[in-house]
Order: C-alpha cells, then sequence, then structure tokens
C-alpha cells in the first residue's frame, strides 16, 4: 500500500507552496490516473512516491517503508518503478538489451535470469526485433517503449508513469496501455499514471486532479457527466463522451455517457 | 512560394550493420501558406522528413526545393535557410538555455538589428500566443514545468515570424488548453500572416482540425495524400494500414457504412454533431 500523509512540497519554501495538505491512500492492484493542469504538480507528485524528492512535511509510505528514511530508498526503488516524460533523460546504454538489463545487472542477478527478463520485456513492449540497435538511432516512440521495458524487466510492484505515451502512435498507445493492464490482472501491479489524455485511463479505479495544491478524488463516470468541470479543470473529455455532450444539448437524445465506444454509439443512434 | 520534394530518399547509418532506409521516393507539395500534416507511426519518417527538408539532414538521392531554388543554394551563408523556417523540435524544452523567459524568446532577435521597442513587442505577442503571461517574463527557465518550457521554446520559434513554421508533435505534453491556445495560433498565424507550415503529429484529430491536407508515410513511403474528405473516403484502406481515425471520424464513417448520409466537412465535434443531429432528424421524419 502506498500512503502519503499530510504532504507539503514547494521547491521555493519562500515563495510558493506547489502542494499543500496532500492525504491518500494507493492500494495495491489499484489504477490510479493523475490528471491536472500544466504545471499543477503532476510530475512533483510523482517524484515524490520513490523519494526522488522528498516533503517538507508530512510522509511518504510505500508498504510501510519511508521515503524519508535513507536506509529505506533501496528497498523503495526496487518496488516502485518510475518512468520519466522525456525517454531522452533516462536511456543510458549503447544497445537496447544493455539498457533493459541495467538495473538488473546492479541487482546482482543471475544471466540467464536477466536474459530471460529482458527477452521477455521487450517482447511486452514489441520491441524484440530491436535488441541490437543503439537506443539513440531509435524514434522517440521506440525510446518510450524501451524505457517501459527497462522498468518491466525491474518486476515493480508499483509503477509511476509520467506521460508515458506522450510519443507514441494511437495503436501503440492501445497496446502498450493492453500491455499495463494486463500486468495488473497478472502480477497485480499498480498503476499511478499521469496523462492529459482521458481516452486512456477509461479503466481507471480512481482519478486523481491535482488543482490548488491539493487531490481531489474522483470516479471517471462522475467525471464524464460534468464535462463543463473537466473543461474548466483543462481537462479533456474523451471524444465520444465529448460528442454525445454536443448531442445531448439537443432535446431529443438522452445518450448515456456509459457508451464509450464508437460501434455501441452508432448501436444507439440507429435503435 | 512552395516547398516542393521530388523523389527524396534518405538512409541513417549507410554501410553499418543497422542500415535503415528511413524515406524512399517522397514526394511532396507544400502550397504556399498552406497548412500541411504529417501522419504516420513511431519510426515512419515523419521526423526524418522534416530534418531533411530544413538540411539538417542530406538526402541520398532526390531534390529539394524551397521558393523556386535547390537546398544546397540555402548553404551559402549569404542565404540563411533559418531565417525562412522556423522549427520547434521535438523535445523543445531541451533548447533552453537563457534564465529569464523574456531572455529566452527575444535571443532569436538578437542579430536581426530590431529596435528594443520591436523586440519586446514581438516578445510579448509571442509569449501571449502560447499564453504565458506577463507574470511570467521575467522567472527563471529552469523553474517551469515542462508544459510550460515547451510553450516558451514554441514562443521563441514563432517570435523569428520567418515565412514557414515546421511543429515536430507541438502539442505532446500539454494540458487541454494549451493544446486548444496553440492550435488556434496555428490557424490565426497562418490566415493573418500567411505563414505555411508544417505539423507532424500522432493525433490526427488536431491535424484534420487545422491541416488543408495530411499526408500519411509508412516505413519511409508516403502512402496517402489528401484533404479530410479523401481521407474518410480511403477509410478502409487506410485503417488497413495502420492508420487510426479520430473516433468522431470512426462514427461518420460507421453511420455512413450504415447508409446514413452525412454530407460535409466535418472538421470538428461541433459540425460532426451538427450533422449527425440533422441527419437523425431527416431519418425520423
Amino acid at each position: 500500500m502506498i500512503e502519503f500523509s499530510q504532504v507539503e512540497f514547494s521547491y521555493a519554501p519562500e515563495q510558493y507552496q506547489l502542494l499543500q495538505d496532500i492525504s491518500f491512500r494507493i492500494e495495491e492492484g489499484e489504477f490510479v490516473a493523475v490528471l491536472g493542469r500544466n504545471a499543477s504538480g503532476k510530475s512533483t507528485l510523482a517524484r515524490l512516491f520513490n523519494g526522488l524528492l522528498l516533503p517538507d512535511c508530512g510522509n511518504v509510505k510505500i508498504d510501510g517503508l519511508d521515503t524519508g528514511n535513507p536506509e529505506e530508498l533501496l528497498a523503495i526503488r526496487q518496488k516502485v518503478g518510475f518512468l520519466f516524460p522525456s525517454p531522452d533523460r533516462q536511456l543510458i546504454a549503447d544497445m537496447v538489451e544493455d539498457e533493459v538489463a541495467f538495473a538488473l545487472e546492479n541487482l546482482g542477478l543471475p544471466t540467464n535470469e536477466i536474459r530471460a527478463r529482458v527477452e521477455a520485456a521487450l517482447e511486452m513492449v514489441a520491441m524484440e526485433n530491436y535488441k541490437k540497435h543503439p537506443p539513440s538511432l531509435l524514434s522517440g516512440g521506440q525510446k518510450q517503449k524501451i524505457c517501459i521495458a527497462g522498468i518491466l524487466s525491474m518486476r515493480p510492484k508499483y509503477m509511476v508513469l509520467d506521460e508515458p505515451t506522450s510519443r507514441l502512435d494511437p495503436a501503440e498507445r492501445i497496446d502498450i496501455l493492453a500491455t499495463l493492464m494486463s500486468l495488473k490482472a497478472e502480477w497485480g501491479l499498480t498503476l499511478i499514471y499521469i496523462t492529459h489524455h482521458v481516452e486512456e485511463i477509461i479503466a481507471a479505479d480512481r482519478v486523481f486532479i491535482l488543482r490548488n495544491r491539493h487531490v481531489d478524488d474522483f470516479s471517471l463516470s462522475e467525471l464524464l457527466e460534468k464535462q463543463e468541470c473537466l473543461l474548466q479543470l483543462g481537462i479533456e473529455p474523451p471524444e465520444i463522451s465529448r460528442l454525445i455532450y454536443l448531442l445531448n444539448q439537443n432535446k431529443r437524445f438522452e445518450i448515456p455517457y456509459e457508451i464509450l465506444s464508437v460501434t455501441n454509439l452508432a448501436d444507439f443512434l440507429c435503435r | 512560394m512552395p516547398i516542393i520534394l521530388k523523389n527524396v530518399s534518405y538512409t541513417y547509418q549507410i554501410n553499418t550493420p543497422f542500415m535503415r532506409k528511413a524515406l524512399r521516393d517522397i514526394n511532396l507539395h507544400l502550397g504556399n501558406h498552406e497548412i500541411l500534416g504529417i501522419l504516420g507511426g513511431t519510426g515512419s519518417g515523419k521526423t526524418t522528413l522534416l530534418q531533411i527538408i530544413t538540411g539538417l539532414l542530406t538526402p541520398d538521392s532526390g531534390q529539394i526545393v524551397i521558393d523556386e531554388a535547390d537546398i544546397k543554394h540555402y548553404r551559402k551563408k549569404t542565404v540563411n535557410i533559418f531565417d525562412k523556417i522556423g522549427i520547434v523540435f521535438q523535445v523543445p524544452e531541451e533548447q533552453i538555455f537563457e534564465k529569464s523567459v523574456f531572455a529566452e524568446v527575444a535571443f532569436g532577435l538578437q542579430k536581426k538589428k530590431l529596435s528594443p521597442a520591436e523586440i519586446s513587442r514581438r516578445v510579448e505577442s509571442a509569449l501571449l500566443s502560447v499564453g504565458l503571461s506577463e507574470d511570467y517574463y521575467q522567472r527563471f527557465t529552469y523553474s517551469l514545468s515542462s508544459g510550460e518550457k515547451r510553450r516558451l521554446a514554441i514562443a521563441s520559434v514563432l517570435v523569428l515570424e520567418t515565412e514557414y513554421i515546421f511543429f515536430d508533435e507541438p502539442t505532446a505534453g500539454l494540458d487541454y488548453e494549451g493544446r486548444t491556445l496553440l492550435l488556434d495560433n496555428i490557424k490565426k498565424l497562418n490566415e493573418e500572416k500567411r505563414i505555411g507550415m508544417i505539423i507532424v503529429s500522432h493525433d490526427p484529430l488536431e491535424l484534420f482540425n487545422v491541416c488543408h491536407k495530411c499526408v500519411f508515410l509508412k516505413d519511409g513511403q508516403l502512402i496517402f495524400s489528401g484533404d479530410l474528405q479523401a481521407w474518410r473516403d480511403n477509410y478502409e484502406f487506410l485503417t488497413g494500414q495502420g492508420m487510426v481515425f479520430p473516433k468522431s471520424q470512426q462514427l461518420v464513417c460507421e453511420l455512413k457504412r450504415r447508409g446514413w448520409d452525412l454530407k460535409g466537412e466535418m472538421k470538428n465535434f461541433e459540425e460532426v454533431a451538427a450533422r449527425i443531429i440533422n441527419c437523425y432528424d431527416d431519418i425520423s421524419n
């Protein structure tokens, strides 16, 4: 379980407090989406999960381990995988398979185990044919997938992803999400997923919205019905929900917001 | 003046084990004051294509003509291609180096011999069009969030007021407001200042909304080019090629397939919803 209690954070304490009195719990196996405007503190919040940043007040506990205790950081970082928004800042090795193996080598795993995990992780992101390629020669989206594989190979219990699909094409987004969803089901992987695209988090158990230094906890269905609120928060509703909203402005339609697929909406309109 | 590409090909890491053909026989025409969208999967050659058109990469074969002069002409010191073309790179936040937001945007104007008043005017208008208010002018650039840095980097290209601007995934990482504002400004710059643009994006929704025409790249080949109507007319073919249409366009195609008589351009949600309501009324009557 991840527990934030009364966390406060600021980069320049005397000037501006970015996060204030933030408390929440995330249970194992949950999929929590984090939404919010640019500069609302999403990436800052993400960095508090594994002790890359430490709270000014309050504490962050991962399975009871405190990120403020330097002796517990190693254990915390093995549990919490972290994906940075810009893959170029995360890639260090000169070959894809070395990149994915890097963390595993540092954990001192046996060679066979490392090989098997690297293969499996690259397959999960459909990059198994690029094992011998230098990451620097890959496209932005491919680099992003390599970073994701690097984390998956560690078999983390929790995974914090800061805009993991910003450079992927729509088909790849669907693939990566499907992979993450299946790992959630198989391993009980807990996902903390930062994004600007509501479309990607339709399966989320909970949605955290960051605004005015606080985190508000919502369910997705609540949000979809209040589209004006969502837009006011600087968040774009899924395409289908936007269409339903516009159609429902016309009194003869009463289309339920549970509809999220094209086929279902077409079926409804053709009744 | 148009930008024309004739049979352009490019290979990465030529004569090495990593040799990869990134572009094959690309023919492209960016008309006067046009906005062209480039769609395609990751690794399909979109970024390479932008780098070729700006002379950052030299093609293996083929020709690039910008304003009736071959691109080789711009290698001479007298005519600088970057006076004509501004580029917003894929990770623009990595190009930031000045201390304050204002200085960062003004940097590109230093060599242009402009009056301080003109510099201020341009910087302010560029920052305004990406939604960074006066409060930001003296902010330390490294204190900005990644979304704010992106807006700043875009402003520092807009400020140059070049004839063309190329954007490589400009909206990745921007929030809804940031995206809407940027796309509105792209349209406005094109309409008012007649700036020609190329936008590379993964999001067909935003491209269909602002571009006059879009091309589709797959494995380095340009396999389709046309306006939104043409894309919809070739829905089956393009879907088969791996294109994922925006949901609103999928719905239009699905309803058409079921016999609905939906006509018109339908570039955005409002237009799609309006056409559906009209058509629904016709069917009900």
